[in-house]
C-alpha cells in the first residue's frame, strides 16, 4: 500500500499544472482562430522571454472563468466580451487598465475607437484593451437585385424602402428579400431604430411593452406574417439561414462580421453590404466588442500588461483581421487594406455606422433575461402567438429578474 | 451479521482503523456536501460572496418561477416515455433471449455495447444521426418518402428524439436484469401452465407476467431513478432548448448553479430531486426485502 | 414466444445497437466531402485514416486519453483498497457504532450525486483544488457500492478460519490481506469493473471541477471539441475522435463482461 500511495504522489505532484511559470491566458474560439493566435504568443514569448500557457475554452466561456475565479485559478490575462464584463467587473475580478494605458509610452488611448474603448468601460474603470468590435448590417445579393431591377439599398435606406423594395425581390416558395432570425441579437436593431429598448438605462424595468419598442417588434414580425417577404421555418427546410443567403435564396440578410470569411470562401455571386434601415429613430445597431482584461490578482501585473499590449499593438490586431472574421478596434487596422481590401466592396460600412452605435445593456442577471427572451417570444416568431399574447408573460418575467438583484 | 461473542480489544481498534480511509473519503466528500446542500438551499449565494440567509424563500420562489412547472412536465415527459418504450423492449428482449438459444452470449454482448459506452459519445453520435441535413435518420424516412424533419431543433420532437437515444443507451441493462428474473421462475409453475394447455400469448399474460411482477416494478423504478437524472445528453446535444423543451430538472439545477449562479435555488431544487429519489428509492428497497423474502419462502 | 419470432427479434436488437456504432466507423473512414454531399453516401469509398490521423496528431487528444486513465486507473485501485477494508471491517469486526455507520453509508448510497454537486465544488474550491488531478481522484477513492460488496463477499468467509488464525496469533491486519482478501477476487473484478466504467464516462463532475485544456478526461475534453466546431461540424474528425474515445472502455467490457453482469445484478437484484 505504501508503494502504491507514494506512486500516487509521485504521480500527483509530476503532474500538478507548475503555476508560476509564465503566464496564463484564456480565451475562446475556434480551431482557425487558434491557429491565427498561437504565433502571436509565440512570438511575444520570443520576444519578452515569458512563456503563455493558453486555456483554451470553446464552450461557456464566461461560466467557466467564473468558476475559476471562486478557485482561486483565474487566468493572469483573459479574453473577455463586453456582455461578460460587468459580472466580473462587479467582483472585483479585473484590474483597471487606465492608470497603465495612460502611463504606456507607446499604447495610447487614442489607437482605439472611442465607442469599443467605451464598451469596455464598467463605472469608469477600464477592464479591457479591445480587440474587435461586433456590429450588424445588411449583406446583399447584388445579383437579385439586377434580375429584380431594383436598385441597391444605399448607406441612409430606411424601413420604409425596404416595406417597398421587399416584395418586387420575393418570389414565393423559392426567394425571399430578407432574412429572419428570432435571434434577440438580430432583432433588437429594429427595437432600437423605432426608439425603443429592452430595457431602461438605470435597469429596472423592461420596456418592451413601450409604444416604441413595440412598433419595431411589429414592424419585423410583419415582413414575415403580413408581407411574407421573409421566409417562415417551414420555407427555411432543413438549412440555416445563413446558408440560405450564401446559396442566393435571400436578397438580403441582416448579419456581422464574423461571416465574412465563410462567405468569401463560399458565395459565387456579387454581394456587399450596406446600413440597417433607417427607423424613426434612426439606424441603430450595436456596437459590442470584446478584449483582453488583467485579473486584479495576478502575481505578475507587469508581464501580463506587456502580453496584453502585445495582443493590442497594430500588427498583433493585423494578423487578426486579415482573415476577414472581426472589425479590429484600432483605426489604423480599420482603414487600412487588412480590413478594407477583399470582398465585401462597402467594408466601411462596418466602420461608418460606429458613431451611432451602442454597446447592449447588460443588467446583473443578463443570461436568464437572454434565455426569457427566446424562451418566451418563440411563439411569437413561429406565428403561433400574437404579439399581445407573448409580450405580457415576458415582460412580468424579465421585470422579476430586474427585480430580484435589486 | 452475527455479532463477534467476544471481541477482542485489538479487534476494536483495527475495525476502524480499517474502516477510516473509506469512511474519512466518505464523510468529507459525500456526507457532508449532502448537508452542506440542504442548508445552502436556504441561502441567497453566488459563489463569490458570502452566502446570506433567506429561509424558505428559494423553496416559494421556485414554486412561483414559470419555468419550473415546465421543467417538471418535461422531466415527467421523459421519465414516463423512458420507461414505456425501455421496459417493453427490455421485456420482448429478454423473453426471446430466454429460450435456450445458442449465441446468446453474442446477443447480451451486443445489447451491451452502448451500456458501457460513455453517455458523451453517444450524445456526439446521435447528434449526427439527428443531423437535419445528411443524418441516418431524416436519410431513412428519405427512402420511404418521408419529409425531413429538426429532430432536435423542433420543440415537438426534441424531447422524444433524447428519449429514443437514451433507450438505446440503457436497454442492454434492463435486458439482463429481465433475464435473471425469467431464469428465477419456478419452472413447475410453468410447466403445470403448460398442460393446461395455456400457450404464447395467454401464457405470457397470465402467468409469467404476474410471476415477473416484482421484477418488472424494480427495473422499473431502477431505471425511473436513472431517467431523473439525465443530464449529459441534454447539455451535449439541445442545451435545454428548443424552447426549453428539453430542459430537465437536473439540467435545469445546473444551469441555477453553474451559469445563473444561484447556488440557493440549485440547492432547494436537488433537494426536491432528492426527495422524489428517496421516495422511490424506498419503495424499491421494502419491495426487494419483501420478494427476496417471499423468494427465501418458497 | 414463437422460436423463429424470438431469433428474429434478437438479430432487429442487435442490429439496431450496432447501427450507430457501424454509422460512427463509417463517418470516421470518410472524407469531410464525402460526408457532406447530398444525399450523403453512406460507406466511405476511398476509405481514409486522415482523420484518425489528424485527431490523433491533436496533441490534446493523448492528453485527455491518459488523463482518463491515470483518473480511471487510481480510482479504481483506491476504490478496492478502500472499499475491502471498509467491508471487511464493518463484516468480521465488532466496533462501537459500527451498524450506525454502516447504515450512514448505505444512504449515501441513494443521493444522487446532483445534490452534492455545488458544495462539493465549493470544498474543492476551499481546498485549492480547482484545476488539479487531485478534484478528479480524491472524492472518488470511496464509495458506498465497493464497501456494500465487500461487506457481503466477507459475510460469507467461513468462521472456523478466522478462529483459526486467531489462535496461531496472527493480527486481524494480516489475516486480512493475507488470508481475507485474497479470496475476494470476484469482488475485487466486479468492483474494478464497475468503477473503471464509472470513471472513464463520468462527464458532470469533472465538466465542473477542470477547465484547463491539459487537465480535460476524454468525455469532457470531446464534448470541448464538439462546442468549438458549432457553426460548421467536421463529422468525420469528431466521429475519428469519438471512436477513440469509446475503444478501451469497450474492450475492458469485453474482457470482464462477467463480473459486470454479475455486479449488475448484485447492486440491482439482492441486498
Amino acid at each position: 500500500m505504501l508503494v502504491l500511495t507514494s506512486l500516487v504522489a509521485a504521480v500527483l505532484v509530476a503532474c500538478a499544472p507548475a503555476r508560476n511559470a509564465g503566464l496564463r491566458f484564456s480565451t475562446w474560439g475556434s480551431m482557425e482562430e487558434l491557429a491565427t493566435l498561437r504565433p502571436i504568443l509565440e512570438a511575444f514569448t520570443r520576444k519578452e522571454g515569458i512563456p503563455v500557457e493558453l486555456i483554451h475554452i470553446p464552450d461557456e466561456y464566461a461560466h467557466k472563468l467564473r468558476l475559476m475565479v471562486v478557485g482561486g485559478t483565474v487566468p493572469d490575462v483573459m479574453f473577455m466580451s463586453n456582455e461578460a464584463l460587468p459580472g466580473f467587473a462587479r467582483k472585483g475580478v479585473l484590474a483597471d487598465l487606465a492608470p497603465r494605458l495612460a502611463a504606456d509610452g507607446r499604447l495610447r488611448e487614442r489607437d482605439f475607437f472611442p465607442q469599443v474603448l467605451d464598451a469596455m468601460r464598467w463605472k469608469g474603470a477600464l477592464h479591457g484593451l479591445p480587440r474587435d468590435l461586433s456590429n450588424l448590417v445588411v449583406f446583399y445579393n447584388k445579383d437579385l437585385f439586377d434580375a429584380a431591377g431594383v436598385p441597391y439599398p444605399r448607406p441612409g435606406w430606411t424601413v420604409a424602402d425596404l416595406q417597398r423594395i421587399a416584395p418586387m425581390l420575393t418570389i414565393p416558395g423559392k426567394q425571399w428579400a430578407i432574412g429572419f432570425q428570432p435571434n434577440p441579437l438580430i432583432w433588437t436593431p429594429w427595437v432600437w431604430s423605432h426608439g425603443g429598448d429592452v430595457v431602461d438605462a438605470s435597469m429596472t424595468r423592461c420596456t418592451l411593452g413601450d409604444p416604441a419598442a413595440r412598433k419595431g417588434l411589429q414592424v419585423y414580425l410583419d415582413l414575415r406574417h403580413r408581407q411574407h417577404v421573409a421566409p417562415s421555418d417551414k420555407d427555411t427546410g432543413n438549412a440555416r439561414m445563413t446558408q440560405l443567403f450564401a446559396t442566393g435564396k435571400l436578397a438580403m440578410f441582416v448579419y456581422g462580421r464574423w461571416a465574412v470569411p465563410g462567405y468569401r470562401r463560399k458565395i459565387k455571386f456579387n454581394w456587399d453590404v450596406t446600413t440597417f434601415p433607417a427607423g424613426p429613430a434612426g439606424s441603430v445597431v450595436d456596437t459590442d466588442a470584446s478584449g483582453w482584461a488583467m485579473s486584479a490578482r495576478t502575481r505578475q501585473p507587469e508581464a501580463a500588461w506587456k502580453l496584453i499590449r502585445h495582443l493590442a499593438s497594430r500588427e498583433s490586431i493585423e494578423a487578426f483581421t486579415r482573415s476577414g472574421l472581426i472589425v479590429p478596434s484600432r483605426p489604423d487596422v480599420a482603414y487600412g487594406p487588412a480590413f478594407l481590401s477583399g470582398a465585401p466592396a462597402g467594408s466601411r460600412v462596418f466602420l461608418d455606422v460606429i458613431a451611432k452605435g451602442r454597446p447592449t445593456r447588460v443588467p446583473p442577471a443578463y443570461d436568464e433575461i437572454t434565455w426569457e427572451l427566446i424562451d418566451g417570444l418563440g411563439p411569437m416568431w413561429t406565428g403561433e402567438e400574437s404579439l399581445d399574447q407573448a409580450l405580457p408573460p415576458v415582460i412580468r418575467r424579465i421585470d422579476a429578474l430586474l427585480a430580484e438583484v435589486r | 451479521m452475527q455479532p463477534v461473542r467476544h471481541p477482542l480489544r485489538s479487534e476494536r481498534i483495527w475495525g476502524i482503523l480499517l474502516a477510516s480511509p473509506a469512511l474519512l473519503i466518505i464523510g468529507v466528500f459525500s456526507l457532508l456536501p449532502t448537508l452542506a446542500s440542504f442548508l445552502i438551499g436556504f441561502t441567497d449565494w453566488d459563489l463569490l460572496g458570502a452566502p446570506k440567509w433567506v429561509g424558505l424563500d428559494n423553496y416559494t420562489s421556485l414554486l412561483a418561477d414559470p419555468v419550473f412547472p415546465k421543467v417538471v412536465a418535461n422531466t415527467l415527459l421523459f421519465v414516463v416515455l423512458y420507461l414505456a418504450l425501455d421496459l417493453i423492449l427490455a421485456l420482448a428482449l429478454a423473453l426471446a433471449l430466454n429460450q435456450k438459444l445458442r449465441g446468446l452470449g453474442f446477443f447480451r454482448t451486443a445489447y451491451f455495447l452502448p451500456v458501457v459506452t460513455s453517455m458523451v459519445a453517444v450524445s456526439i453520435v446521435w447528434e449526427w444521426i439527428f443531423d437535419p441535413r445528411g443524418g441516418a435518420l431524416n436519410e431513412v424516412l428519405r427512402w420511404f418518402g418521408g419529409e425531413p424533419v429538426h429532430w432536435l431543433s423542433d420543440p415537438a420532437t426534441a424531447l422524444p428524439a433524447l428519449v429514443v437515444m437514451s433507450v438505446w443507451k440503457s436497454l442492454g441493462t434492463n435486458v439482463v436484469l429481465f433475464l435473471a428474473g425469467l431464469q428465477a421462475l419456478p419452472g413447475e409453475v410453468l410447466e403445470s401452465a403448460e398442460v393446461d394447455g395455456a400457450t404464447g400469448w395467454r401464457r405470457f399474460w397470465h402467468v409469467t407476467l404476474p410471476l415477473l411482477g416484482p421484477t418488472v416494478l424494480l427495473v422499473g423504478i431502477l431505471a425511473g431513478i436513472r431517467a431523473f437524472q439525465t443530464f449529459d445528453s441534454v447539455y451535449i446535444m439541445t442545451h435545454g432548448g428548443p424552447r426549453r423543451a428539453t430542459t430537465v430538472i437536473v439540467y435545469w439545477l445546473f444551469q441555477n448553479a453553474f451559469t445563473y449562479f444561484k447556488l440557493g435555488k440549485a440547492s432547494a431544487l436537488a433537494y426536491m430531486l432528492f426527495a422524489v429519489l428517496a421516495a422511490l428509492t424506498w419503495i424499491q428497497w421494502t419491495l426487494r426485502k419483501r420478494w427476496v423474502h417471499q423468494e427465501q419462502d418458497t | 414466444m414463437n422460436r423463429t419470432l424470438g431469433l428474429v427479434t434478437l438479430w432487429i436488437g442487435a442490429l439496431l445497437c450496432a447501427a450507430p456504432f457501424l454509422l460512427l466507423i463509417t463517418t470516421s473512414l470518410m472524407t469531410y466531402e464525402q460526408a457532406m454531399a447530398y444525399p450523403p453516401a453512406f460507406w466511405p469509398s476511398p476509405a481514409t485514416l486522415d482523420n484518425f490521423r489528424k485527431a490523433m496528431g491533436e496533441g490534446a487528444l493523448w492528453r485527455w486519453f491518459g488523463n482518463s486513465v491515470l483518473v480511471a486507473v487510481i480510482t479504481v485501485a483506491g476504490q478496492i483498497l478502500t472499499g475491502a477494508m471498509a467491508g471487511y471491517a464493518f463484516a468480521r469486526m465488532s466496533f462501537r457504532g459500527r451498524d450506525v455507520l454502516f447504515f450512514i453509508v448505505l444512504m449515501t448510497m441513494m443521493v444522487p450525486v446532483q445534490v452534492n454537486l455545488v458544495p462539493l465544488f465549493a470544498l474543492v474550491a476551499r481546498l485549492g483544488w480547482v484545476d488539479t488531478y487531485q478534484a478528479l481522484i480524491v472524492p472518488d477513492l470511496a464509495g458506498a457500492f465497493g464497501i456494500f460488496l465487500f461487506r457481503q463477499w466477507f459475510l460469507g468467509l467461513p468462521k472456523e478460519l478466522e478462529d483459526a488464525a486467531r489462535l496461531d496469533g496472527c493480527s486481524p491486519w494480516r489475516f486480512f490481506w493475507s488470508v481475507a482478501l485474497p479470496t475476494a477476487t470476484p469482488a475485487v473484478a466486479t468492483l474494478g469493473i464497475f468503477q473503471f466504467l464509472a470513471s472513464w464516462n463520468t462527464f458532470m463532475w469533472p465538466l465542473v471541477a477542470t477547465h484547463a485544456d491539459h487537465l480535460r478526461t476524454l468525455p469532457v475534453g470531446l464534448a470541448a471539441f464538439r462546442a468549438s466546431m458549432r457553426e460548421t461540424t467536421d463529422w468525420p474528425l469528431l466521429m475519428a475522435a469519438t471512436t477513440v474515445a469509446i475503444v478501451p472502455a469497450i474492450i475492458v467490457f469485453l474482457f470482464l463482461q462477467k463480473q459486470f453482469m454479475k455486479g449488475l445484478m448484485d447492486g440491482a437484484v439482492k441486498g
